[in-house]
């Protein structure tokens, strides 16, 4: 039997080791995934207890027929998303008010920096779908199985989400790329 | 140009992390050389996968399963229903002496309609063959013939006539029927008042003649 389900009866059977032990094998993994979700430190530490709280009071609506883990993730993102759609995404920091040093790496560093941020906000303007998907597989490393068990999708469906989204973001920061490239010839004339 | 090869774009994740078989990586590889737009890909999926989640710190960390647990429990009591009688419960019987009083009440009422005492039998009971009254004997003080009237005498005499024929009978036909040796075996079963009954019929027989 998998050692999630193991725990788990222990825990329904009032074994509160089982129930830390449940918690601390799957919080920091939630917590990342909810943090790349909403962006927010306070937000993501907020859904994940309401994420344990909903998943071991509802623990008889889980009907075992996908992994305990995937159940978690599946609570977790529906949580973040209601949530999502009421917030602020990733804020940009203007590069006006940033120091520049004439160092190559710190401008190295500027630049990457910079590509992060362009490529966070792009996610933040895929569909919802998509910026799940390319989340879990990306920044989560989950196989596309796992996604497709979480999304409560096909196979197919999971991929192509992905495949759609990545596209998307691509050509997000292609643009953005002749946009900078641009201002820095306007900016050397 | 954009590039359709969705083989190897399902696999440029686990590329960027290292994490694909020998055989694998070196396809991806020799696709990425030739391939610009997987290229690209390749540096956004790394870009999005270095992106840095803050540690809330081990405090948080260690907290977290008490803090969901209390929670937990909270809710699990904002569930449960108030009892209102509460307060009150030490001075009500518990449900167990309820249920054993009733229990109680049932039985005695099965016992009372099985064991009370059967109704007297009413005195004076029809006689269906003689049309006299019968009296019980059992039922009254013993009488002497002395004090009977005469339609009480008159049904004496017609139950006696009646009940003492059919032993008379009954002994006539066991004497002419009876097999050899039985005689001599009902006579010694026979007690005094058979015997002296079977005398006074023998006697009147042999008058008669």
């Amino acid at each position: 039997m998998d050692e999630d389900l193991k725990l788990l009866d222990r825990h329904i059977s009032g074994d509160r080791e089982a129930f830390n032990e449940l918690v601390r094998k799957h919080q920091r993994s939630l917590y990342a995934m909810l943090y790349r979700m909403v962006s927010n430190q306070d937000d993501a530490a907020d859904l994940l207890q309401k994420t344990f709280v909903k998943a071991f009071t509802g623990i008889g609506g889980f009907e075992r027929r996908s992994s305990f883990r995937t159940w978690l993730y599946q609570i977790a993102i529906n949580l973040a998303k209601n949530l999502y759609r009421d917030r602020a995404r990733v804020q940009l920091v203007p590069l006006d008010d940033v120091v520049i040093k004439r160092d190559p790496k710190t401008l190295d560093a500027l630049v990457r920096k910079e590509t992060r941020e362009l490529l966070l906000k792009a996610m933040t303007e895929l569909p919802e779908k998509q910026r799940i998907t390319v989340m879990l597989r990306v920044q989560q490393q989950k196989t596309f199985e796992e996604i497709a068990a979480i999304m409560k999708c096909s196979l197919g469906t999971a991929k192509a989400n992905y495949h759609h989204g990545v596209q998307k973001l691509k050509a997000r920061f292609e643009d953005s790329e002749e946009k900078m490239r641009t201002d820095d010839e306007n900016a050397v004339r | 140009m954009r590039c359709d090869n969705t083989y190897i774009k399902d696999l440029l994740p686990e590329y960027a992390e290292e994490r694909l078989p020998a055989a694998d990586r070196e396809r991806v590889s020799l696709h990425l050389s030739e391939c610009a737009d997987c290229r690209t890909e390749l540096a956004l999926l790394r870009a999005m996968a270095e992106e840095r989640v803050p540690d809330p710190g081990e405090a948080f960390w260690t907290a977290l399963p008490d803090r969901i647990h209390r929670e937990i429990e909270r809710r699990e009591e904002r569930k449960r229903p108030r009892d209102l009688a509460g307060p009150f419960r030490r001075f009500l019987f518990p449900r167990w002496a309820w249920v054993t009083a009733a229990a109680g009440v049932l039985l005695a009422a099965i016992a009372w309609s099985v064991l009370r005492p059967p109704q007297p039998q009413m005195a004076g009971t029809q006689l269906p063959d003689t049309g006299g009254i019968y009296v019980d004997v059992l039922a009254t003080d013993r009488v002497t013939i002395s004090e009977l009237t005469t339609p009480e005498l008159d049904s004496l005499d017609a139950w006696a006539s009646t009940e003492l024929a059919s032993l008379q009978e009954g002994v006539v036909d066991m004497f002419m029927n009876a097999p050899e040796g039985a005689i001599e075996e009902r006579l010694a079963d026979m007690d005094t008042q058979e015997l002296e009954q079977l005398s006074s019929m023998l006697d009147a027989d042999n008058e008669e003649g």
